[in-house]
């Protein structure tokens, strides 16, 4: 490669060009395809720029210098989740128990389904140990998995993997189960994909992005302090 | 609209320092999610510009995750090693888990409407929950 080319490639207006750009893309396709949860924008995404990177050889450290900046917009935006959760505080306290009893549960299965899969295949005790934290938002997953024992960025790329699941068959499963309730269906997506689940909440309704931002919280909370506890009880 | 910004920037802000020094295995953003709606609480309003900058913000919250979500890129390798296993798993236990939880709040939610409804009160909770629907 040139020295132009490599001083472009190297300016942050590379890597927001090709996320903002290849997500129009993708949301274009989504659109294209009457919105299928097969082809979930983030997902497919990932799928565009993942391949890209690898067959250019542009290291993920070039990139992430301008996608930093798209990156750096998620603290903000997660923190906005405050105005809907506000808005819709009433109908949130109203279920508010059965709520956290439905988060406590959810998350306790998400957990230990996951590790029980895992264990049933004959899986490394490490992996078992780092998908532990797989339903809990990044920034709490890494802090579980370190503290647990597992390998961080194993639980990193788990977590993300586990958000793009989780918008590909929720929409499915809400139709066959018949679940017609917003509150129930950000929730739902909160408590099982993280971040990636609200933003997918968001889509359907301001309820269910208030419920999804609830969720989230709740169940990265209640992650951080009892998964620990529930592993040193067991060894 | 730039006061809102500084709401939720500020908040990330002080969540973040909160996070740290509290030493509680809860990230900064958490704690501004909590800071922005205790100040909304007291205040019993969404200023405007906050309103606008949140709108617009959420709108594209799947796009913000983009850039983490390439960075999957580098654990490619760790993935491989086990990765069919990994996989069954993630996609059993998400299964599981939507289908529980969605199952219970639509049961919770129908007894509550069915409560309201008998009690004939179109209470402030069912208002909101229609407005919402239509946002």
């Amino acid at each position: 490669m040139s020295l132009e080319i490599i001083a472009i490639i190297e300016s942050p207006l590379f890597g927001v060009l090709l996320t903002v750009g290849v997500f129009f893309l993708s949301l274009e396709i989504n659109k294209f395809f009457k919105g299928t949860p097969l082809l979930h924008p983030v997902m497919l995404s990932m799928a565009i720029i993942i391949p890209l990177l690898l067959w250019t050889g542009i290291p993920y450290e070039t990139y992430f210098n301008g996608a930093s900046i798209i990156h750096f917009l998620l603290g903000p935006a997660t923190v906005a989740l405050a105005v809907p959760l506000y808005e819709n505080f009433a109908r949130v306290r109203q279920v508010f128990l059965p709520l956290m009893l439905a988060c406590i549960i959810g998350s306790t299965i998400a957990a230990t389904s996951a590790c029980a899969v895992v264990w049933g295949l004959g899986g490394d005790f490490k992996t078992i140990l780092s998908i532990a934290p797989k339903s809990v938002t990044t920034p709490i997953a890494m802090g579980i998995s370190e503290q647990i024992g597992g390998i961080q960025s194993l639980t990193a790329g788990v977590v993300l993997i586990t958000g793009t699941i989780g918008c590909i068959v929720s929409p499915v499963i809400f139709k066959i189960l018949k679940i017609r309730d917003d509150g129930a269906k950000g929730f739902a997506l909160g408590v099982s994909s993280h971040g990636f689940g609200t933003a997918q909440a968001l889509q359907i309704s301001a309820v269910a992005g208030a419920f999804a931002g609830l969720g989230l919280g709740v169940t990265g909370v209640l992650t951080a302090f009892g998964l620990p506890l529930v592993l040193s009880v067991f060894w | 609209m730039l006061l809102g910004f500084i709401i939720l920037l500020l908040g990330a802000f002080l969540g973040n320092i909160i996070s740290s020094y509290s030493g509680l295995p809860v990230p900064g953003t958490v704690f501004g999610i909590l800071l922005v709606l205790v100040c909304l609480a007291i205040i019993k309003k969404v200023p405007h510009s906050l309103k606008l900058v949140s709108d617009g913000l959420l709108k594209y919250l799947a796009l913000f995750y983009v850039p983490a979500g390439v960075g999957l890129v580098a654990y490619l390798d760790l993935l491989a090693a086990d990765w069919s296993k990994i996989l069954v798993a993630l996609l059993v236990s998400s299964v599981i888990t939507i289908i529980v939880v969605a199952m219970i709040m639509d049961k919770i939610t129908s007894i509550i409407n069915i409560k309201s409804s008998k009690n004939e009160c179109s209470d402030s909770a069912a208002d909101s929950y229609n407005n919402g629907k239509s946002v």
